[in-house]
């Protein structure tokens, strides 16, 4: 072995070679073409390389490069965020874990470290991987905040034309994609929810495990869930050798793929090329406020309410022989909890699909949804507005036409509103988000879930629920827009349910069992699969359907809150030991006290 | 500094920054104000890219500068610049537009000339008649960058004599004090012995002994870490299975460790500067004297030798091998300008003054990639 490895790297291997650029030719035809220029303009060009000079060292560029920048769109940058960009660039060598726990801003580090390489001078190509449905957010990140300008990337073109791609780990593993990128030379190269590689049997490890790349980083909230092969995996993918081969580290490191041993010497190893931060009395966020305001419905509004649920009831149940897609009956029972403006909209296509009895029934909800010229529900928001002077609020609607209906009320009420959907492009959205931060004239921001994805809007600290999700995650992605790092004042959340209607239920799961507005949820990961691999939504539908009256459907949504508070307390005390060691790794100075 | 600037000029703090974007206004013919030690007021024209409007197109921008972040709260909307910056940045690649190229005549003093020559030869009696002659030399700005996985830049300006062959380091710093007029002098000129292309190579020569004899921690480092890097990759790869039959995967990986550490030099040009210097000739008793005010040399010959510099057409194949201190063929003697110490480099800084080292300054075939 000492033979074949002082063969690569003998002395000769690690002599400096230079290359001189001083091309004779190219000074020449400045003669020739009497170039000369004045004194004063030749030494200012020389004090102008000097201040554009490049140290590697311990001080961070990009603290100076974009302080004005942070200033403008709010960011600030955590104390632990720098300690974590200082030490991935100076002892871990550019190649680190970055498995802070969700929330404590992994994006704004690996950002910072882009940046901070290519302001350095040591970076120029970069490749970031994540799930398509964070590209987006990763380019609007990156642009906002680094002024950094991605291209997201598409197909074999885009490899080699730019110098900053992101691109979705599963268009970068399709065959034509992979062989192209596994060719070119990258600098560094960022793999976003990095536990999608635990595995060295997928396409997903054997892409990343081919790139070429000088600097890398991983980023996960959870290096591993059930089995500490995984973690091994990740580590060896970043390091392969650091936690030895699996061999050795299963004799050495494993009680059972759960539980470990030797747990001291394999925290310091971990410590060595991965970095955890954690939440601790550090960081605080403000308290969260939260008021439910119950609605009557209008007699009209109740009919409908009730006749569309009766629909969907019906129909769900006729299953195979069922005239209407079950999906669909599910968003139309969303819609008809969020406005009869949403519900209007998939009645109509329905309609235009149907047969003729079917058509018969579904004409007459069509019907009804158009007599309904007002929701209740405006006059509540009207309320609430008269009474926040000059207080920015951002309103949340699942549906495109609630939100228009929304809009349009406001306005003829004398109201100025922004909107903000997914439709809009890049652009529209920075510029809605700065109109809405800067100017004191739109005080409301009528936003979709949809559009909402990923921006950050500490600035603002109240905000309206014109309509629940069905999914507790998804509300607290929505909360997480105004309750995140940076938000120094407490967060006000106003619920809007309508009384009578399925949210009741929801809304009252959500308070007392999840008890959703008094913490974060989502810091564990089995927490997030629990809320979305388990399709929470598809069990709110059956508790629906399953049920003929009110005390039955009472009776359905104890049980399923007795269900998720087992799953919680299941989170906070079955972990493996395996989870503690993760934990450990943040002691000290990584524990945000 | 190489450049011989002191610390005053290459610290960035406030006021150095205040006065290089005034020079910069003032070269750029913007109209500003001083309106107080704080605060710039500067009206500057900018170019629409060419890519939308052909001809380019120019717009007027007024900006407001201020420098110190302590006192920026107190103008409201006006642009901070500071190190790294976006507005400095965007003076600084304005001004690669400019000062690439110049040509200039040190202003001659035959009096101060006189005083200094008598200073180191008191012998020579006041009033000795002397003729003028101005030697060109070639100055060249670089920037000498060393890569691993950090970069590190370092400026480095030298000047060569074009009759002699001589190479002076930390030209510019001495330039930069000294009176300067453009153009060609009107007086006599030596006579260019040595082509660009013999000066281009003199001066690779010499900046290429000077790197061999500079501090070498930042590659010995690189090294340790790729060492331990490859280290951890046979313990995964090969522990078990010995290295009779190399893990191609285990060659790929190294290979890729060896791109983040390999380190390379590279050397880039900023500027170039013909520059006339003035030399006075004394004729006495024991010979020729000739005496470069600037350099602060006398130099003693035959008559031969000393006249307008036409004796040193000779110029030594392997001149890069010798010390810019040492003597240049066809002269018989060279001495130090008194109280010209050699320059005093800062740690990690690349220093003439360390033994050399043995970098090949050939092409050097890589185990891992082939020929460089």
């Amino acid at each position: 072995m000492e033979k074949r490895l002082a063969i690569l790297c003998t002395e000769e291997e690690f002599s400096p070679k230079i290359h001189f650029f001083d091309d004779l030719a190219l000074f020449e035809e400045e003669i020739a073409n009497n170039a000369w220029d004045t004194w004063q303009a030749f030494a200012l060009r020389l004090r102008a390389e000097e201040l554009a000079q490049r140290q590697g060292g311990e001080e961070l560029l990009v603290l100076t490069e974009l302080k004005e920048r942070w200033e403008q769109v709010g960011l600030i940058p955590y104390e632990h965020q720098i300690a974590t960009v200082k030490r991935v660039i100076n002892e871990m060598h550019g190649r680190a874990i970055l498995a802070d726990e969700v929330g404590l801003g992994k994006t704004i580090e690996a950002g910072m470290i882009i940046k901070e390489y290519i302001l350095r001078g040591v970076v120029k190509k970069v490749l970031i991987l994540t799930p398509a449905s964070l590209c987006r957010q990763w380019a609007a990140e990156l642009s906002q905040k680094f002024a950094l300008y991605p291209v997201i990337a598409r197909g074999p073109m885009d490899w080699k034309r730019y110098d900053l791609i992101v691109c979705s780990l599963d268009t970068a593993k399709k065959e034509e994609n992979r062989r192209e990128l596994q060719a070119i030379p990258f600098d560094l190269v960022v793999v976003d929810e990095a536990h999608k590689l635990k595995n060295p049997a997928t396409l997903n490890h054997g892409l990343v495990s081919g790139l070429k790349k000088r600097f890398f980083l991983l980023l996960t909230a959870t290096p591993f869930q059930n089995d500490l092969k995984e973690l091994f995996n990740l580590i060896s993918l970043l390091r392969p050798g650091q936690l030895g081969n699996y061999r050795a580290f299963r004799r050495r490191f494993m009680k059972d793929k759960r539980e470990t041993q030797n747990t001291a010497e394999l925290r310091s190893l971990l410590q060595e090329v991965m970095i955890r931060n954690r939440r601790g009395p550090r960081i605080q966020l403000p308290p969260r406020r939260v008021a439910t305001l119950p609605l009557l419905p209008s007699p009209v509004e109740k009919e409908f309410y009730q006749a569309v649920t009766d629909f969907v009831r019906r129909e769900y149940r006729r299953q195979q022989q069922a005239a209407v897609n079950p999906l669909t009956l599910l968003t139309l029972q969303r819609e008809v909890c969020s406005s009869s403006f949403a519900a209007a909209g998939t009645l109509y296509k329905l309609c235009t699909k149907s047969g003729e009895t079917d058509g018969t029934r579904i004409v007459t909800l069509l019907e009804k949804a158009a007599a309904l010229k007002e929701n209740a529900k405006m006059n509540l928001v009207e309320a609430i507005l008269s009474q926040l002077e000059k207080e920015k609020v951002l309103i949340f609607t699942e549906f495109r036409a609630t939100q228009q209906y929304i809009g349009s009320r406001l306005q003829r009420k004398g109201i100025p509103v922004l909107s903000f959907d997914g439709t809009m492009s890049a652009s529209k959205k920075d510029f809605t988000i700065h109109r809405f931060r800067t100017d004191p004239r739109y005080p409301v921001l009528v936003c979709t879930e949809a559009g909402g994805e990923g921006i950050n809007l500490q600035f603002c600290r109240t905000m309206i629920n014109y309509d629940l999700p069905w999914n507790p995650m998804r509300l607290e992605q929505r909360i997480g827009r105004l309750h995140r790092l940076g938000q120094t004042r407490e967060v006000y959340v106003y619920n809007l349910v309508t009384t009578g209607t399925i949210e009741e239920y929801l809304l009252q799961l959500l308070i007392e069992k999840v008890r959703l507005f008094d913490r974060v949820i989502g810091n564990s990961q089995r927490i997030i699969d629990y809320f979305t691999k388990s399709s929470f939504e598809a069990r709110v539908m059956e508790a629906l359907i399953n049920t003929e009256n009110d005390a039955e459907l009472s009776e359905r949504f104890t049980a399923l809150g007795a269900e998720i508070e087992e799953e919680l307390r299941r989170a906070q005390t079955d972990r493996p030991a395996g989870f503690a060691l993760l934990d450990e790794l943040s002691t000290g100075e990584n524990e945000l006290h | 500094m190489s450049t011989g600037r002191d610390e005053s000029l290459t610290g960035e703090n406030a006021t150095d920054i205040r006065g290089f974007v005034l020079e910069a206004l003032e070269v750029s013919g913007a109209v500003f104000r001083e309106v107080s030690e704080d605060l710039i007021l500067a009206e500057v024209t900018v170019e629409i890219p060419p890519l939308f409007f052909d001809p380019p197109r120019l717009e007027k921008q007024s900006l407001n500068l201020v420098f110190d972040p302590e006192t920026a709260s107190r103008y409201p909307g006006a642009e901070l610049a500071t190190k790294n910056s976006p507005r400095l940045q965007w003076f600084i690649a304005g001004l690669k537009k400019r000062g690439r190229l110049t040509l200039q005549t040190l202003v001659s003093d035959p009096a101060a000339a006189g005083e200094k020559i008598r200073a180191q030869c008191p012998e020579l009696p006041a009033g000795q008649p002397h003729s003028e002659i101005f030697r060109p030399w070639l100055l060249v700005n670089y920037v000498v960058a060393r890569y691993a996985d950090q970069l590190w830049e370092e400026p480095v300006s030298l000047g060569i004599d074009m009759s002699s062959g001589e190479i002076f380091e930390g030209f510019f710093a001495l330039l930069e004090k000294a009176g300067m007029k453009p153009g060609v002098p009107a007086g006599q000129i030596a006579r260019q012995v040595i082509p660009l292309e013999k000066a281009f190579a003199l001066l690779r020569g010499f900046l290429a002994k000077k790197i061999a004899a500079a501090d070498r921690s930042w590659y010995k480092n690189a090294r340790r870490c790729y060492e331990e890097e490859l280290f951890c990759l046979y313990r995964y790869y090969h522990e078990k299975t010995g290295i009779s039959r190399l893990n191609p995967e285990f060659t790929r990986k190294a290979k890729e460790l060896y791109e983040q550490f390999r380190p390379r030099i590279e050397v880039r040009p900023v500027n170039f500067g013909l520059i006339y210097l003035p030399e006075f000739l004394y004729t006495t008793e024991k010979g020729r004297l000739r005496f470069c005010p600037l350099l602060g040399r006398i130099r003693t010959g035959t008559r031969e030798e000393l006249a307008g510099g036409e004796a040193t057409t000779e110029i030594p194949e392997a001149y890069a091998e010798k010390n810019p201190e040492e003597k240049s063929a066809g002269e018989s003697s060279v001495e130090s300008c008194p109280g010209k110490s050699p320059v005093k480099n800062r740690p990690g800084e690349i220093s003439s003054q360390e033994p050399a080292g043995a970098i090949p300054d050939e092409e050097v075939i890589s185990l891992h990639n082939g020929k460089e």
